[in-house]
């Protein structure tokens, strides 16, 4: 079974059997920002772009199908809005623990994210949009995928938040 | 088995939690939405994390025992007071994280998610320091409530608590059956109860064997005696109904004593 068919409660427990930092990665990550919903079309796509993959089929909240319904220029548009600096601080804390969960079930995903967070992109689109293009390329191999954890010891090993 | 089942909330892990949460899917999402810290304030020692994630994160593995217990009372009202202090600072960021935390204590346990609505109805009104103090304390007492449960989910609590009314209930009522058999010394209950048995799929506690064997033999079948119970499993096959002896009644009642 694909992993974007898979309930979210099987995509734990193959997190569990792969280690505790793998579960709490994907555990914490499961929510969306801690952010008025109300302000932008951009803020309020941040949930469907960033969590709604991870939460693959889930009958409860928003889940992968929102996701699906995006369009590569939706997701370029919120790449654009996180290259300033001001709005991507305002989802720093977030997107450092959907990066912690894509460490372990796809690092392409967390390298991206790593980049986004990490790289000043003020006024550098181009780059921004390139970086929506990878993030889906890498979001859609995992959601295709059989395999949930996507290597052997999963990625970066950090301290739980 | 039994020690695991008796272990208090506050004694659990986050993953033992989220195993009871799973029962209900929606609880344990909800929990997972809770687990976390709150946006702000990242990097920063927060009071905002201290008040409200650590009573959710379980018991701490390294430390061997919960976080909410590193703190005094007192010192955790002054924790909750600061912790609403921060939250003013990004009120509506913070109001969204409190959603996370009063949905998944709605099925944890009300009075947490109550209190909770009350420290923001009163940092909101600006209210006077004593009623933040008081309020403070409420959201303590009903995390402590829940801490030193045995169950997650308020439900399973309500379950207990309901068989914990139901037992003590059946003991009084057992305890009252029994002295008056003691007292009274009559057997024609047992008696009337046996000659309706003769047609009946049931089993016949007696006392002992030499009691079986006064029996009408069509009974003899169904007597099983005290000693010959190593254990209850036979009593529940096919919810098979139980006669009792009375003189058994009594007996068990005084081993129950």
């Amino acid at each position: 079974m694909k992993n974007q068919d898979k309930p979210w409660i099987e995509v734990m427990e193959i997190c569990r059997n792969h280690s505790k930092e793998a579960l709490w990665a994907y555990a914490s990550a499961l929510r969306g920002p801690d952010i008025m919903e109300s302000i932008t079309m951009n803020d309020r796509r941040l949930e469907t772009i960033f969590t709604c993959p991870l939460r693959v089929r889930n009958e409860i909240f928003i889940d992968v199908k929102e996701y699906k319904r995006l369009s590569l220029k939706d997701i370029e548009s919120v790449f654009i809005y996180l290259s300033d600096t001001n709005n991507k601080y305002k989802y720093l804390h977030y997107l450092e623990y959907v990066r912690f969960a894509w460490s372990f079930l796809n690092p392409k995903v967390a390298d991206i994210l790593s980049e986004l967070m990490g790289t000043i992109l003020d006024e550098q689109e181009d780059r921004a949009k390139a970086l929506a293009c990878k993030y889906k390329e890498y979001v859609d191999e995992w959601l295709n995928s059989e395999r949930v954890i996507n290597q052997e010891y999963g990625g970066a090993i950090g301290e739980e938040k | 088995m039994e020690e695991q089942l008796e272990k208090k909330n506050k004694d659990k892990s986050w993953i033992e939690i989220f195993d009871e949460c799973k029962q209900k899917e929606h609880v344990a999402l909800y929990y997972c939405e809770a687990l976390r810290r709150f946006d702000k304030y990242f990097g920063k020692p927060s009071h905002i994390s201290a008040a409200f994630q650590v009573p959710l994160r379980g018991k701490d593995p390294i430390e061997n025992e919960h976080r909410w217990y590193k703190f005094h009372y007192y010192q955790k009202e002054d924790i909750v007071i600061a912790a609403m202090n921060e939250a003013t600072q990004c009120w509506d960021d913070f109001y969204e994280y409190a959603l996370s935390l009063m949905y998944c204590w709605n099925n944890f346990n009300m009075e947490v998610e109550i209190a909770i609505k009350n420290l923001i109805r009163t940092w909101e009104g600006n209210c006077p320091d004593k009623t933040k103090r008081n309020v403070a304390r409420d959201y303590i007492k009903a995390v402590d409530i829940w801490m030193h449960s045995t169950k997650v989910l308020k439900e399973e609590q309500d379950r207990i608590n309901r068989e914990g009314k139901y037992l003590r209930a059946y003991y009084t009522a057992f305890k009252e059956i029994c002295e008056y058999y003691k007292v009274t010394g009559i057997e024609s209950h047992f008696q009337f109860m046996l000659s309706a048995a003769k047609n009946k799929d049931c089993w016949i506690l007696c006392k002992d064997k030499d009691q079986i064997n006064k029996m009408d033999r069509e009974l003899q079948p169904k007597a099983i005696t005290l000693a010959q119970l190593t254990n209850l499993f036979p009593l529940r096959e096919n919810n098979k109904p139980l006669i009792i002896d009375p003189a058994v009644w009594c007996e068990l009642f005084e081993n129950l004593v």
